[in-house]
């Protein structure tokens, strides 16, 4: 059934590779003590900023899971509330705002054990411009 | 589209009735509505006299009073003819299709489970791809089905009593103590692959009937990775469907957003940018590295050659990172939009690459030596798993395993999308007929897939990345074909004129592949069935795309754990005893 070519047949083919290989530094990195750099057009963990939101909620329509609320706290003042846990980073909310509020970061390293601290809630500003993260875990 | 209109007038001439019945959309794409009395006679012209001899899928789609059926027929040059027909709700029913193509009573399963549209002829076997325990009459993709109406019917039915829903073969047996005086005193042996099993990447479940060491009998249930996608993405936008479709499979995600986005586009009459079809080229070809590298790395490992796994895994992160690099993710790589792309190749990336991709093809070369040349692998992969040419025909097989097989089955080359038809590219096939065929014919489309990149870097065309989509998409309907590395995977999208489509139905390579399984295991040893199965590529998430959701409430992290321990605690295994020193300490 096979397609005898004697000659040409070596058995243990990658003895030869799988020698050298054991001179060459490990092909993996020694995560968590060194970390590969992210990519330029990575999409981590949102940022938002409270400043720049406008309200319009086009985040909100276009979200492909239902992981970003917008919440009007005032006149001219919104907070966001981002699930990470629901997130799929596809920063579709971030091509959709109009006003640029909303970035998409390199964080990665997003793994809670509690649900709670996946909701991460955005302030608005109080007076001045400039939205801050609320304490992690804080779900209202 | 003259080859378009001439089966249009043909058409014409044979049954006059048909006149101007035939739309014409595009070049390749014919539709056409048929009453179902006279459905079989232009079904059986279009196979026998028209050329038509694949059947890509049925659509099943809830149309008032009545199901729509449509069969999506395709021509080895590209044409695809959408023959639809109506059946009523109430009485109706509508001829099985096996006798034409006995691929396609998985497609007949799938809308008889789904809508509940009866097929008379089909044989008896499992249902796909609900549960088993899944209650009668509940058909998801019905229009007015919600998925909470579900918690309103009496919960879902436990199976054990009809020994359905369990896979293992014997299992009034097993629930028993096992009577092993009752397995010994029949000649076969049934034994349960799955849906848990080593050999097996995915849930899926094969019940095998051995006769000693010989496989005499196969019996494949599919839909453990059923999600629903179809049904959500009619609940959603087509903003939003474009990264739920990317979601289907985490190995071929860019097919299923690019497939998707096209039959969109073609709906909405957008003209896609040069620009964005190289790059979705580009990403495209990028993928069926991966996928092929992370292949060749399975097949190793299922044939104990776990150097191979080793080294081919390391270098699929060479392409991973590009793919990075370039979208900005390593998988669902989120760069599609209808209309275009989202993110732009610079001229540095450009150049990384290249880098890369001269790299890759050192590695590939090496590997296709090692294929041509390493006894072991040879023997072991040779005439295992055979298929013949005429089955791959039969049974619709599609890809790489087909292309194994001599069948010169490529829609990138029948049907070209994206900017495939102006690369130049062989499309790799072996008369092998066997998994060392289905490796061999991978290897080598590798080496084209560099070259395609190269070409498309090359060639790579000024000019925007995207045209301006509206939200809201005419009514229209379209089918669109992407050459996965797994084969041929398609998409019908229906819109309705809203923001949210119609109908959105997906065939992925896998489900049309995994008939031919069956066909390759007959009368083979059992130790050939990973392999076997390995080597046509599967992916079940792909295949299957719905499960219910069932509302449990959420676990604390300590219920899980306590759960756990209490659970093996019936099973008799003490885990408090046993690491109890360990607890201790990290307490
Ligand atoms: S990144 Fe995607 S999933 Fe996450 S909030 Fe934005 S739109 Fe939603
Ligand atoms: S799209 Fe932008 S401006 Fe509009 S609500 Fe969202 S964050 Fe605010």
């Amino acid at each position: 059934m096979t397609k005898k070519k004697k000659s040409r047949i070596r058995p243990g083919k990658m003895v030869e590779f799988v020698l050298q290989s054991l001179l060459k530094k490990p092909a993996t990195v020694n995560y968590p003590f060194t970390k590969m750099p992210m990519p330029d057009k990575f999409r981590g963990k949102l940022r938002y900023d409270a400043a720049k939101c406008i309200g319009c909620m086009l985040c909100v329509k276009d979200c492909p899971s239902g992981a970003i609320k917008i919440k009007k706290v005032g006149e001219k003042r919104f907070e966001a509330d981002i699930d990470l846990g629901k997130c799929v980073y596809c920063a579709q909310c971030v091509d959709s705002c109009p006003k640029k509020a909303l970035m998409a970061t390199p964080e990665f390293e997003l793994a809670q054990i509690d649900r709670n601290k996946l909701k991460v809630i955005f302030d608005a500003p109080p007076e001045a411009p400039g939205g801050t993260e609320q304490k992690a875990g804080g779900s209202q | 589209m003259s080859q378009s209109i001439e089966i249009k007038t043909e058409l014409e001439n044979k049954f006059d009735w048909l006149k101007d019945q035939v739309r014409i959309t595009r070049e390749n794409r014919l539709w056409l509505d048929v009453p179902a009395d006279k459905f079989f006679v232009i079904f059986d012209y279009l196979i026998s006299l028209a050329g038509f001899k694949e059947l890509c899928t049925i659509t099943g789609t809830d149309e008032g009073d009545n199901y729509g059926l449509m069969y999506h027929l395709a021509r080895t040059d590209g044409k695809v003819l959408n023959l639809k027909t109506l059946v009523p709700k109430e009485g109706g029913s509508m001829k099985s299709i096996i006798s034409y193509f006995p691929g396609g009573t998985i497609y007949e399963r799938e809308i008889n489970d789904l809508l509940g549209v009866k097929f008379e002829g089909l044989p008896p076997g499992r249902r796909y791809p609900l549960p088993d325990n899944w209650p009668e009459g509940e058909h998801p993709l019905r229009k007015g089905w919600q998925p909470d109406k579900l918690s309103k019917v009496e919960g879902i039915k436990e199976a054990g009593e009809e020994r359905l829903n369990m896979p293992i073969g014997i299992r009034s047996e097993i629930s028993q103590p096992t009577d092993f005086s009752l397995i010994r005193r029949r000649d076969d042996v049934q034994i349960s692959i799955g849906p848990q099993h080593p050999a097996l990447k995915e849930p899926e479940s094969f019940n095998v009937t051995l006769q000693g060491e010989k496989i005499s009998g196969i019996e494949i249930k599919l839909g453990y990775n059923h999600r629903g996608i179809e049904k959500a993405c009619e609940q959603r936008s087509y903003i939003q469907d474009v990264y739920l479709v990317e979601r289907i499979c985490g190995i071929c995600s860019h097919t299923h957003s690019t497939c998707f986005v096209q039959a969109v586009e073609e709906i909405a009459g957008l003209q896609l940018p040069k620009r964005a079809a190289y790059i979705r080229t580009l990403v495209g070809e990028l993928e069926r590295v991966h996928s092929h590298l992370l292949w060749l790395g399975v097949a190793g490992h299922e044939v104990g050659f776990d150097t191979l796994l080793m080294y081919t895994w390391r270098d699929r992160e060479i392409v991973m990172d590009i793919l990075a690099m370039l979208t900005g993710n390593r998988v669902n790589y989120g760069i599609n939009q209808v209309g275009g792309v989202r993110r732009d190749v610079t001229a540095e990336q450009a150049a990384d690459i290249l880098k890369a991709v001269d790299q890759l093809e050192e590695q590939t070369k090496y590997y296709i030596e090692v294929a041509t040349e390493e006894q072991t692998l040879i023997q072991r992969l040779s005439g295992v798993g055979k298929l013949s040419k005429e089955d791959v025909l039969k049974l619709g097989t599609v890809g790489p395993t087909g292309r194994a097989s001599g069948v010169e089955r490529d829609v990138r080359r029948t049907d070209p999308y994206a900017a495939y038809g102006e690369l130049d590219f062989k499309v790799i096939t072996s008369d092998q007929c066997d998994v060392y065929g289905r490796a061999v014919v991978r290897l080598l489309e590798l080496m084209e897939s560099y070259s395609m990149i190269r070409q498309v870097l090359k060639k790579l065309p000024d000019g925007p990345i995207s045209v301006r989509a509206p939200r809201r998409i005419p009514a229209g309907e379209a089918i669109s074909r992407y050459e996965a590395p797994r084969g041929e995977d398609v998409h019908y999208v229906k819109s309705n004129g809203t923001e949210n489509p119609e109908r959105v139905k997906v065939r992925a390579p896998t489900l049309a592949n995994l008939q031919s399984v069956t066909k390759m295991l007959e009368d083979r040893y059992l130790a050939d069935l990973p392999i076997v199965i390995a080597a046509i590529d599967p992916c079940f998430s792909c295949t299957d795309r719905l499960i219910k959701v069932e509302d449990k409430g959420l676990m604390t992290w300590e219920e899980i754990r306590q759960y756990g321990i209490e659970w093996y605690k019936k099973q008799g295994v003490d885990f408090a005893r046993m690491t109890g020193k360990i607890g201790r300490s990290k307490e």
